[in-house]
């Protein structure tokens, strides 16, 4: 049944029947095990208690704890398996509308806010689900419960049973009214709920536009007025709930109050047993469960339907194209398009074309230019099927594009839109997108290797960049050992060529100097850590310790860890709220009310009274100081001096390892050997630690700062002066492909945050290159590029695509179509002037007037 | 920063960095008359970055972060025009360069070109934003000399661009570089 037209118990009747009839026989085969209590305490009462017999009351006790016990735990399953079937059903629905939702045409997601969509699909499905796991099985197991429970009332006493079952058809008329009440503001709730979201949606969408035009004010009114509107809405709510329940427990009041009056009656008359007034007690209350499982069910039925209505409505419009031809192979065209006499409106009024026609021969290659909002993307839109003409035919090869299935239309045709979208992903999860999904439709067979990608990437300029990504890329180990050796020749190439060039940006580490950008940690270890807390490890290590007292390091440390706190809490008082500040400082900002308090203590007595952990944390400040950036304190030269002496020592005593060795200028590739130089490692806790050797591959550190050797202390320098470099040094050894092949696993962020406009688009062209299919459109595809980027897509489109592609570009910029086989001009929604270039400029028509103009006019 | 304790072995006070750069801030005309706790708080949130010549300390274009003070050395104010680099004006120490970049976020519309070698301290448009957010009361002063400041240099460039159209053959236009 088409999705749209479907009620909402064709989710609960069509699947899962099984395990919904194992539910209800599970409740039903409960209702024995419920009853059964309440015999035994009219036996305990009557019989055990009468006649003072003890078995029986042990008996019958039993009994009853034990009935009680199995029709809980049948009970507990039924809730569980109830919530699974819920969520199967559910889990069936969603995939069913999403797939509607995404194959739905372009207008839709014009006309409907996302924000409406997202929570349409997600929030109020979720609430459908509760219901829908025991949609079947509550009401016909609580009617049974209600008329079994009712049954042993009438058994009991037949008078108190009748008039007890009196009740309920009052309440019928009642509930059934306040529960329309509430109905009626639940959908105006939900209605106001999705318009909070799509404005909130809209807002954060647009966050630059509003905080550009400072209108918070602004947004701020709207958001009040659906506020507003909301609170009334859910005090209305309240009423109507409340209402309901406050009715339910009267009706539940007002039954005991009959019992009493009569069973009481009845009792002192002799013609009704104390016990039975109890398991009559008992059945009433029971007797009201189920009733009131189905006024909650009933609640939670109308509940639903409102919402389901609503999902349903707001996705009622129907695909306009076959998702695939079932009974045909998906073919493959060589590429011919032509249209005839296309129209095109929205909304029947507007007319965005008027009377297209133009016939493109397979392999050719069309340039549409024109004024802005000429129509030149919406001739696009319909050659790719995402807009269907009002009056016209559009054919490729013959076949009206109406009659593709989207199968079809992928394979054969690859589009860059004007404003692409990026997926949140890697880069090569982005530019793989089309091909991946076809060859999931196995129109395909497997994807592309890395090398046709790194082909694209370069044919679009995208490499610069993906070989920056690379080398900012942390590899693993493994990856590390095979790929290390050039690598280090980098850096000793770097190291022995290009010091002077790059000392402006990059600090080497060297073994004979301060290194002002690490920290006295690392000044004092000389090397990395595989973990981040390396201060906190070195503080607990036995060693560290007594090194540091050796050298006499510990004393004077824990006075310049004192000195920069006292320093950080008397000029950070007023800022210590704001993590900002603290840039300038080795101090955590939320540790700053602790350090204030014990500066305060040192300063009214002594820094010895402090206890060693409070000491530590002064230790710790001065190990994390990093002189470059910490503008909080400057170093004397004097003692920069003793910590460098100091690291020979730690080197060779506790590091154990051969200085000269690892200064040495003989670069040893070998990553096991190398690793062996520090081979007291493990024995002495140092576990992860990697010395600055020249030699040695820094494990923690990226590509590119194992290439450097040193800590990069001017950013914007330091790309400029290693581009050309590693380009040329590594594609001569080959090396080029496996840090493309790195960078190509970059994570661009959420839709592509971490990209610039540029990259964007050059992504979005990879992803229709690699795709080769014969037909491929472009928007504007080049707008946001590079000149030289520009020219390179442009160069590649001229040279490889020729014949075995028919290309339909919009071209914005004038001086690029010359390329092209065929040119058409567009005006206000009509071809005014098409053929080649050179007839076009001989008939100075609009074209020509295009070109002057723009000349002369920039 | 604070002498009352007794001196520390690690720390140098003579030669602190914090107070070096105070005093070249002191210098300049924008921070003239400003309190002196939210000059020093520009001082301590300031990065002093070095370039050699011929290194691009802005690039057209490219987002604009930072202001810069020209502490030593010489630097080149172009425009990309026509595919050509063109000359608009030359800045020299104690200057104060880039300040549009403090009050907003937009790429570049210069490039500044190092003649030799060149230090700067950088002021991030950050650091500006949350120093006004704690001193309300000098966010205007600040502004307004920010814009007085654009306005001189404007004036400037177009007086030095004016001189070159008058005194060289009006084709030959600029100076290139
Ligand atoms: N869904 C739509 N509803 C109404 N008008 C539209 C819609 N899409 C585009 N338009 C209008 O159609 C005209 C042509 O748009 P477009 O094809 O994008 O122009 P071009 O790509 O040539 O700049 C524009 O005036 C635009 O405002
Ligand atoms: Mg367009």
């Amino acid at each position: 049944m088409e999705l749209t037209r479907r009620p909402l118990f064709y989710w609960v009747l069509h699947r899962y029947r099984g395990l919904q009839l194992l539910l209800l026989a599970i409740i039903v085969a409960s209702l024995f095990f419920r009853v059964f209590p309440l015999e035994m305490q009219r036996r305990i009462v009557n019989i055990a208690i009468n006649l003072r017999m003890l078995d029986a009351l042990y008996l019958y006790c039993g009994l009853y704890m034990g009935s009680i016990i199995i029709a809980g735990l049948m009970k507990y399953g039924a809730n569980v398996l109830q919530e699974a079937i819920g969520q199967k059903i559910l889990i069936w629905m969603r995939r069913e509308i999403y797939q509607h939702l995404l194959q739905l045409p372009l207008s839709f997601f014009h006309r409907t806010q996302t924000g409406t969509t997202v929570s349409a699909m997600g929030a109020e499905l979720n609430a459908i689900g509760s219901f829908l796991g025991g949609a079947l099985a509550i009401p016909i197991s609580s009617f049974l419960t209600f008329v079994v429970f009712l049954g042993f009332m009438v058994y009991l006493n037949p008078l108190l049973g009748f008039i007890t079952a009196l009740i309920y058809p009052i309440e019928l008329v009642i509930i059934p009214l306040l529960q329309r009440w509430y109905n009626r503001y639940n959908r105006k709730r939900v209605a106001a709920n999705r318009e909070l979201a799509s404005m909130v949606n809209e807002a954060v969408s647009g966050i630059q536009e509003v905080q550009g035009s400072a209108s918070f004010e602004l947004e701020q009114n709207k958001l009040d007025r659906i506020i507003q509107r909301l609170y009334k809405l859910v005090v209305k709510l309240a009423v109507v709930k409340y209402g309901i329940k406050f009715s339910n427990n009267l009706f539940q009041s007002f039954g005991p109050f009959l019992l009493f009056l009569i069973g009481g009656y009845l009792a002192i008359n002799g013609e009704f047993t104390l016990g039975a007034l109890f398991a009559f007690l008992s059945a009433y209350e029971k007797v009201y469960d189920p009733w009131k499982e189905v006024i909650e069910y009933y609640q939670l039925y109308q509940d639903s339907r409102v919402r389901y209505a609503q999902i349903i409505q707001l996705f009622d419009v129907q695909p306009q194209f076959l998702l695939s031809a079932p009974e045909q192979t998906v073919r493959r065209f060589k590429g011919e398009i032509e249209a005839k006499d296309i129209c095109y409106s929205v909304n029947d009024r507007v007319q965005l074309l008027n009377d297209v026609s133009f016939h493109l021969p397979a392999g050719k290659h069309m340039a549409l230019v024109g004024f802005s909002g000429s129509g030149k993307s919406t001739l696009s839109l319909l050659v790719a099927q995402l807009h269907h003409p009002t009056s016209g035919t559009m054919t490729i090869d013959g076949v009206p594009v109406q009659e593709l299935s989207k199968t079809e239309i992928s394979s054969n045709i690859a589009s860059v839109a004007q404003h692409p979208f990026i997926f949140t992903g890697t880069v090569r999860d982005n530019v793989l997108y089309s091909s991946n999904a076809l060859y999931l439709n196995d129109v395909r067979p497997a994807v592309a290797d890395s090398a046709a990608i790194a082909d694209i990437i370069k044919a679009v300029g995208l490499s610069a960049d993906v070989i920056r990504w690379g080398l900012s890329s942390v590899i693993s180990d493994g990856r590390a050992e095979s790929m290390a050796a050039p690598f280090l020749a980098m850096r000793r190439i770097i190291l022995d060529k290009f010091r002077d060039e790059f000392s402006v940006a990059v600090e080497f580490y060297d073994t004979d100097a301060y290194l002002d950008f690490s920290s006295i940690s690392e000044n004092l270890t000389f090397g990395t850590f595989s973990d981040s807390s390396s201060t906190e490890r070195l503080i607990s290590h036995q060693h560290f310790r007594s090194f540091l007292k050796d050298q006499g390091l510990e004393v004077m440390l824990y006075d310049l860890g004192f000195s920069i706190g006292a320093a950080t809490t008397d000029f950070l008082g007023d800022f210590k709220d704001d993590e900002f500040f603290f840039q300038g400082s080795p101090m955590n900002h939320t540790d700053f009310d602790d350090f204030e308090k014990l500066v305060e203590k040192v300063r009214k007595q002594q820094f010895t009274a402090l206890n060693t952990k409070n000491r530590d944390k002064f230790l710790r400040l001065a190990l994390d100081f990093i002189p470059g950036i910490h503008k909080i304190a400057t170093l004397r030269d004097d003692f920069k001096e003793e910590i460098i002496a100091s690291r020979l020592v730690f080197l060779q005593d506790i590091a154990d390892i051969d200085l000269s060795l690892c200064a040495g200028t003989t670069l040893q590739t070998d990553i096991g050997v190398l690793n062996g130089v520090a081979g007291g490692d493990e024995q002495r806790g140092l576990s992860g630690y990697t010395p600055f050797c020249t030699s040695r591959y820094l494990p923690g550190l990226s590509l590119r700062d194992n290439i450097l050797f040193g800590n990069v202390i001017n950013q914007d320098l330091i790309w400029a002066r290693l581009d050309n470099l590693v380009l040329e040094e590594f594609e001569r050894t080959g090396l080029i492909k496996a840090i493309i092949d790195i960078g190509l696993d970059f994570h661009v962020g959420s839709k592509g945050d971490n990209l610039s406009g540029g990259q964007k688009q050059k992504i979005a062209i990879a992803r229709a290159f690699l795709k080769k299919s014969p037909i491929l459109i472009l928007d504007e595809a080049t707008a946001s590029l590079d000149n030289s980027s520009q020219a390179r897509v442009q160069a590649y489109i001229e040279s490889q695509l020729s014949d075995n592609t028919t290309v339909i570009a919009v071209v914005h910029r004038l001086d690029m179509i010359s390329g092209y086989d065929h040119i058409v001009v567009m005006k206000s929604g009509r071809i005014v002037e098409s053929g080649t270039y050179a007839d076009l400029l001989t008939q100075r028509g609009v074209l020509y007037g295009l070109i002057n103009d723009s000349s002369s006019g920039d | 920063m604070d002498s009352s304790t007794t001196a520390a072995p690690g720390i140098d006070r003579k030669r602190c960095r914090l107070a070096g750069d105070l005093e070249r801030l002191h210098h300049v005309p924008l921070f003239k008359g400003i309190t002196s706790d939210v000059v020093r708080m520009f001082a301590y949130l300031s990065e002093r970055k070095n370039f050699r010549d011929g290194d691009y300390l802005i690039t057209q274009d490219e987002q604009a972060q930072h202001a810069f003070l020209l502490v030593n050395g010489a630097v080149h104010i172009s425009v990309n025009h026509r595919e050509q680099e063109v000359l608009l004006q030359k800045l020299g120490d104690g200057v104060l360069f880039g300040e549009l970049a403090l009050l907003a976020n937009f790429k570049w519309f210069f490039n500044a070109v190092c003649v030799g070698d060149v230090d700067v301290l950088a002021i991030s448009r950050m650091s500006f934003q949350k120093i006004c957010e704690k001193y309300p009361d000098q966010k205007d002063t600040l502004i307004e000399r920010l814009i007085q400041l654009r306005v001189d240099r404007l004036v400037s460039q177009t007086d030095f661009m004016l001189d070159q159209l008058l005194y060289r053959d009006v084709k030959g236009a600029a100076a290139l570089i």
